[in-house]
């Protein structure tokens, strides 16, 4: 126990500074109470974690938001023990699989670089994606050969096999988080026993929450069979259980698979939603309820360091939507209703 | 005249170099031979920030130039890639110059018709790879199913159940099982060849789309012969396979011989791209910074000021139409890059004033000084001739392996060589040669008194650098009265004179108490004088930082008894060594122990010595050295110029 408190001082500490960069409920309440976009700019302004976000266009603000969660994560990981730090670098990935999936996807569109690059978020030089490169490309095949150059061949081999197979993007989407998701329980399976714990209660809840949409997504929506929706769930399992997702895909309603859901805090939080958006936002507001209270618990452990990266995530997730949501003149209530962190209380 | 020679090869190294800021007008049609001109004579930084003329100009850059340096770059890095190739060819940096735009169209579409060809012959290629993969797989399948026994025919005879066969990626088996399960298939091994797994998939009834979906995304790759032909005739389908192998070898051999043709009659072409693009990309880092309205363009940036003639020449003598260049010397404010003139001895010492940033154009380039004082804090903590001369002859060992940093390596060496001659220590023995100067071990109190006057010397330097530094800045009475400057220094040297006094028990001298109280009194009429300027805010400022200052000054100076204390440290750990030694018994194997410990135990502790000492020399430049007297916030000067070779 004494060791675990000498080996994350310094993290808990600098998670502690961080904290303060987090919106509080008054800030959120601040903000949507605000009738424009420059009042929002002003209130911003005045926090401590995205006041230098705002000094910009709008356009340059949004990326100046998702970045501020990349920030944090790189000072998680510099301030985490190496084992630790190497969990979080792969968990942190997911910026890296989000600016390919936007390449690609756009690439498969036919989307101009420009329009590609205005939604890239700005990645480390240690990403090894040659983003510049590949927005050069004339097509997706020749990103994902370029692509087969560099490191990330093992993401991409398998995605483009299965994309030139079966040409749908949702394909493609699924494929690169199975690899997501494999690397991280990877490294999670890397970890001390008592460092793995307190982050698995967290990461449980995101996998949980991705096989969950996608099978939702995959039976209701794109009426893949039972087979196939299982096969592209991701390969590692959270509270739902593989024997239990094995169940659930062979549901052909949302009602039925809640219903049928084994642990029950799930299926209480999913009980009342009506519709597949309504299960993301309930479930991205019950794992930032689940990170909030980690987070407040002082623990000394990796997890505390995994639930403020979520919150961030889920903080500057809310801002986008707020700020797009003004920007587009959409109403208070509209824009309260997709919020997922302090905001939506 | 030698003097004035050395005072101005010390000044070039210590000052950055006058710049002067710059403006070029010219045609618009003549921007690649002016950028031609610039990169040639590696005299002009483009200076990238918008300028005063923003609101005039507009950003030009000419469209075809554009297109045709990046298609033409694109086809070349999927050749170079395709290819592999490497190596570097050098430019010829005299007659270089920007290729037009046209002649990069016209090599861009002959790069394009040879992506083209190549692509084709790589598909071929790739066709023949996959028919021959699948062959093998095929045999092994055809060799697997007759292992078992079974009467395919039979099987697929059957009304009410369907039969494929085909491969599986092995990582995907397990997956596919399970799932094929929910839709009440079966998936059966029937063996593994590489990474791929050769199954049979049954079920009952017909295969349905939801089944092909399924071995779509599990990347299921059916065999191609019907599997009726499978019974009862291995051996024919084992020789027709062999038949089509053979025939596939040789295809492949002819199209790998169509690759290296190709390779052969293009490389040169691919080889001039690559010159090409090389040229050419001197003037693609123009495009958003340069400026113009029809049909003027406009480039600013920066020339050492007294290149500025050869500039304005070349600029005249190269470029058919008119250049107006306009001038302004360089101010600090402006934010010029500093450009330092280093010799190859102190770079080391100049990457290591990187790492902390690189000088401003109104500051002292420290790499003098910290070239000098380096080997000096190193040799006087790691004191030993035995294994100074150890690591010198490691450091020319392996002066190709470490480049720059060889000057650092064997000046440290040689520092603790002498300085193992000045303790008398040789591979911590204290007893082989006399000591010149004093022996840490017998005299620790001399050492520490000397560890202190030396950093007092070092702190009395960091005034004089940091008075000259303000100086620089035209912040002439900072410079004489600040507590950082002259001032900071009389009060200084009082202080330490004044408590030698007090720790020798001799009382305070008037001359001590005349430089503390003269050193207080100017700081305090300096920092009145600031406080009138500009009001009383200053004065917690000035309070904060004339306390920080009295108190690191303190913390500061005491920091150097780590010079004597790693010296005491190494004669002691050494010390401990050789007694750890003598407890083993001086019998003949007792010999062996003995010195097979004594090499490993000396291996350890040179590694952690070179280590830790490194360390806090490092610490003792940058913390109680470059903190005081550096801010570091310049940026290098990296003029345009074509570079070197093609890479």
């Amino acid at each position: 126990m004494a060791l675990r408190y000498g080996k994350y001082a310094f993290l808990h500490a600098r998670l502690g500074a961080l904290k303060a960069g987090l919106l509080t409920e008054r800030q959120w309440q601040q903000l949507l109470d605000c009738g424009s976009a420059a009042e929002q700019r002003r209130v911003l302004e005045s926090t401590t974690g995205y006041a230098d976000a705002v000094r910009s266009t709008h356009e340059g603000m949004l990326r100046a938001l998702k970045q501020t969660s990349r920030t944090v994560a790189g000072k998680v990981v510099r301030s985490t023990p190496s084992d630790g730090a190497r969990f979080f670098r792969a968990w942190a990935r997911r910026d890296v699989l989000r600016n390919l999936r936007a390449i690609l996807r756009g690439k498969a569109i036919g989307r101009s670089a420009d329009d590609i690059r205005a939604v890239l978020i700005d990645a480390d030089a240690d990403d090894r994606l040659p983003t510049e490169r590949l927005l050069r490309c004339g097509s997706l095949d020749a990103a994902f050969e370029l692509l087969e150059a560099t490191p990330l061949r093992h993401w991409v081999q398998s995605a483009r096999r299965l994309y030139e197979r079966d040409p749908t993007l949702f394909g493609l989407d699924a494929a690169l988080d199975r690899l997501y998701y494999a690397e991280v329980w990877h490294a999670l399976d890397r970890l001390d026993a008592a460092d793995r714990e307190p982050v698995a209660t967290l990461l449980r809840l995101e996998v949980d929450q991705v096989n969950l949409l996608w099978l939702l997504r995959y039976r209701l929506n794109y009426r893949l069979s039972p087979a196939e929706t299982y096969y592209l769930l991701l390969p590692v399992t959270g509270h739902v259980s593989d024997t239990e997702l094995q169940r659930l895909v062979r549901e052909d309603s949302q009602a039925a698979v809640t219903a049928r859901l084994a642990y029950r805090p799930l299926r209480d939080v999913l009980a009342p939603c009506a519709s597949i958006w309504e299960v993301e936002v309930a479930l991205w507001r019950y794992r930032a309820r689940q990170a909030r209270r980690l987070l407040s618990q002082a623990t000394f452990t990796l997890g505390e360091a995994l639930a403020l990266l979520l919150l961030k995530v889920v903080d500057v997730r809310d801002l986008v939507a707020l700020v797009e949501g003004t920007a587009l003149g959409i109403d208070t209530v509209r824009i309260r209703q997709q919020l997922t962190g302090a905001g939506s209380h | 005249m030698v003097w004035t020679a050395l005072g101005r090869v010390v000044r070039r190294m210590v000052l950055p170099a006058p710049m002067v800021k710059t403006g070029m007008f010219f045609l618009a049609s003549d921007g690649p031979a002016v950028v031609s001109v610039l990169a040639r004579l590696g005299a002009c930084q483009i200076e990238r920030s918008p300028t005063e003329l923003k609101d005039y100009l507009t950003p030009y850059f000419p469209d075809e130039f554009r297109e045709g340096y990046h298609r033409l770059r694109s086809h070349y890095e999927w050749l170079a890639q395709r290819w592999q190739l490497s190596g570097e060819a050098p430019l010829d940096l005299a007659t270089a110059a920007v290729p037009t735009a046209a002649s990069m169209r016209q090599l861009a579409d002959a790069l394009e018709a040879l992506v083209g060809r190549v692509d084709a012959v790589a598909e071929r290629r790739k066709q023949l790879e996959t028919r021959r993969l699948e062959l093998e797989h095929f045999d092994d399948s055809v060799r697997a199913l007759a292992d078992l026994g079974l009467d395919v025919q039979a099987l697929t005879a059957l009304r009410f159940l369907h039969l494929r066969f085909g491969m599986v990626p092995v990582a995907n088996l397990d997956r596919l099982r399970t799932s094929a399960q929910l839709g009440d298939d079966v998936v059966l091994e029937l063996g593994t060849r590489h990474d791929r797994a050769h199954v049979m998939v049954v079920g009952t009834g017909g295969i349905t789309a939801d089944l092909d979906g399924l071995l779509t995304k599990a990347h299921f790759e059916p065999l191609g012969p019907a599997a009726a032909e499978l019974s009862g005739n291995t051996d024919t389908v084992r020789t027709e396979i062999a038949e089509e192998q053979a025939a596939l070898a040789v295809k492949l051999g002819q199209v790998q011989s169509e690759e290296q043709q190709l390779q052969h009659d293009h490389g040169a072409l691919v080889r001039d791209a690559a010159g090409v693009l090389a040229r050419a990309a001197v003037f693609a880092e123009c495009d958003g910074v340069m400026e113009g309205r029809a049909p003027v363009a406009f480039l600013s940036g920066w020339v050492v000021r007294e290149r500025l003639a050869d500039l304005e020449g070349a600029l005249r003598r190269d470029v058919p139409g008119p250049v107006a260049l306009v001038h302004e010397p360089a101010t600090a404010a402006g934010s010029p890059p500093s450009e330092v003139a280093v010799p190859r001895m102190l770079r080391p010492a100049a990457s290591l004033i990187a790492l902390y940033g690189s000088p401003g154009y109104d500051e002292i380039n420290p790499a003098l000084v910290i070239a000098i004082t380096t080997p000096l804090f190193f040799g006087m903590m790691f004191g030993d001739a035995g294994y100074g001369l150890v690591l010198l002859v490691a450091a020319v060992a392996t002066r190709r392996r470490l480049g720059q940093w060889r000057p650092v390596a064997v000046s440290c060496s040689l520092a603790s060589f002498l300085f193992g001659l000045l303790y008398g220590s040789v591979f911590g023995v204290e007893h082989w040669i006399p000591a010149l100067w004093l022996r840490p071990v017998e005299e620790p109190f001399r050492l520490l008194e000397m560890a202190l006057w030396g950093g007092v010397a070092f702190i009395l330097t960091t005034f004089v650098l940091k008075a000259a530094t303000l100086l620089r800045q035209d912040r002439g009475r900072e410079a004489l009265m600040g507590l950082q400057g002259g001032a900071g220094a009389v009060f200084y040297l009082g202080a330490v004179l004044a408590s030698r006094g007090l720790y020798l028990q001799q009382g305070v001298s008037w001359a001590a108490t005349s430089l503390v109280l003269g050193g207080l009194a100017v700081a305090a009429a300096h920092a009145a004088l600031e406080i009138r300027a500009h009001g009383r805010s200053m004065l917690t400022d000035l309070a904060s930082e004339y306390f920080h200052l009295l108190l690191s000054l303190l913390t500061n100076t005491l920091s150097f008894l780590r010079l004597a204390a790693f010296a005491l440290s190494h004669a002691a750990v050494s010390a401990a060594l050789f007694l750890v030694m003598e407890t083993i018994p001086p019998t003949p194997v007792g010999w062996v122990f003995r010195l097979t410990f004594l090499l490993v135990a000396s291996a350890v502790m040179l590694g952690l010595h070179i280590l830790v000492v490194a360390i806090q020399t490092i610490r003792l430049q940058f913390y109680e050295g470059l903190t005081r007297y550096y801010r570091g916030d310049g940026r290098p000067y990296r003029p345009l110029r074509f570079p070197a070779t093609t890479a």
